[in-house]
């Protein structure tokens, strides 16, 4: 092996790494919250009994489940684009990111709610209470259970899937990665490092998911 | 605006039907290839003791945990900076391969490890050897938990992904040719590419995931 390792200009540049590891976490999580606001949404809009809503809902939720993430990319900067609709790199994949966590979370949030037997909110009304209370006492904590860790797995896919920000020259960690190694040539120090720093991420994320769930649960999970 | 469009011709579909070949080729060998491996990892770490465990669980955690084109991009250079590059279409492969093994390890172990012992003891009592109880109630039984929840669908996502390692290959190229350029100081070897030629390569790289992206919806 003939290769030399130069690990100075990585620990030089470390500051723009931490900052594009940032706009990483950043970015996912702005698509985690959205993509769940609009997947509560779409959830109700798929269980719902009108066929124009219902199929809209599927519509969406069978484009973003079975097309890449690296497509929806594409489509958002390059697709728009060439439609005079110039989004930044940043807004194209936190859209494309949004797109596909609400496809995915769409079904997440319908399996945990039709998991919950439809006899637990009759006997919740017959025992007094109102139809809020008992979504509020009842259904939506023993939902929150069933679905917490598919949304932490998902939050950690649209970590990863943000590193396809690298095509359309977001500065989020692969990207700032991809640019810096293009300046100094040291290809494989910048991305055993950038590699390193996704792992962490990905493991904090985790922990603190863990902890959430310790505290929320009180163990019973 | 307009055109944009006008480059694309009938042509190109011989492009994209090979992207799309590739697509499937390398889905193929990943699935397989990955399975395969799943299963001998999957069966190593539910048979074998807490040291080895930690090793592979620690490498099949970093597998699971880096993004694909960190991976793909590191293990392309790596190759390279060992001496032997590798076309990116094997490097893909390989990487792919990896990454598949990596989740049907984790479901593999599973499946044998929902084996209830008291089976395998019963099996044992029956005058049956280690390896009989294994080939004749680990496997059978271990696999069929398994089969019910294989869902390859995010593998055929994943090798869009390989798309960055052409483009890696290219920057690899141009960087090269770069190099070369600044080592004669020759303003006459700098010559930039026209930049209809560029408009006309972004269309068909744009047209062409599209493309895969719909066969992929197909699949």
């Amino acid at each position: 092996m003939d290769y030399e390792f130069h690990w100075n200009v990585v620990f030089q540049n470390m500051p723009q790494l931490l900052n594009g590891a940032f706009v990483t976490l950043h970015v996912s999580v702005l698509a985690m919250l959205l993509g769940i606001v609009i997947a509560i949404l779409l959830a109700i809009a798929k269980m719902n009994n009108t066929k124009f809503f219902s199929q809209v809902a599927t519509v969406w939720v069978e484009i973003a489940r079975n097309t890449p993430a690296l497509f929806q990319i594409y489509m958002a900067y390059f697709g728009l684009g060439a439609f005079g609709i110039h989004l930044s790199p940043y807004v194209a994949v936190l859209s494309a990111l949004v797109f596909i966590n609400a496809g995915y979370l769409t079904e997440t949030f319908r399996g945990g709610f039709q998991s919950i037997p439809s006899t637990q909110y009759s006997a919740s009304k017959s025992l007094g209470m109102t139809s809020i209370q008992s979504y509020r006492y009842i259904i939506l904590p023993q939902m929150l259970r069933r679905i917490y860790h598919p949304m932490t797995n998902q939050f950690v896919w649209s970590i990863l899937m943000s590193s396809l920000g690298i095509l359309v020259g977001m500065s989020e960690l692969s990207g700032t990665t991809q640019r810096l190694q293009s300046l100094s040539f040291r290809t494989l120090e910048f991305f055993i490092v950038a590699a390193v720093m996704y792992f962490i991420i990905t493991k904090l994320v985790l922990f603190g998911s863990s902890l959430l769930a310790r505290r929320l649960f009180k163990g019973e999970i | 605006m307009n055109s944009l469009f006008t480059p694309l011709s009938w042509s190109d579909s011989g492009l994209i039907l090979t992207g799309v070949w590739n697509t499937v080729i390398i889905s193929v060998v990943a699935i397989v290839v990955g399975t395969l491996l799943g299963l001998v990892v999957g069966f190593i770490r539910s048979e074998s003791n807490k040291v080895v465990n930690v090793v592979f669980g620690g490498v099949l955690d970093v597998l699971r945990s880096v993004p694909l084109i960190i991976q793909l991009i590191l293990f392309s250079t790596f190759v390279g900076a060992m001496g032997n590059p590798l076309a990116p279409f094997v490097a893909g492969s390989i990487v792919l391969s990896l990454y598949t093994m990596a989740f049907m390890a984790e479901v593999f172990r599973g499946g044998f490890e929902s084996v209830s012992p008291s089976m395998q003891t019963a099996a044992r009592s029956l005058g049956m050897t280690k390896w009989q109880t294994i080939y004749h109630i680990r496997l059978p039984i271990g696999l069929r938990a398994v089969f019910r929840e294989f869902e390859p669908t995010w593998v055929a996502k994943s090798v869009s992904s390989v798309f960055i390692a052409a483009a890696l290959y290219v920057y690899w190229a141009a960087q090269a040719s770069a190099a070369e350029t600044q080592k004669r100081l020759d303003d006459h070897h700098a010559n930039p590419q026209p930049n209809g030629r560029l408009k006309i390569l972004a269309v068909i790289l744009a047209i062409a995931s599209a493309g895969t992206g719909v066969i992929l919806w197909m699949l």
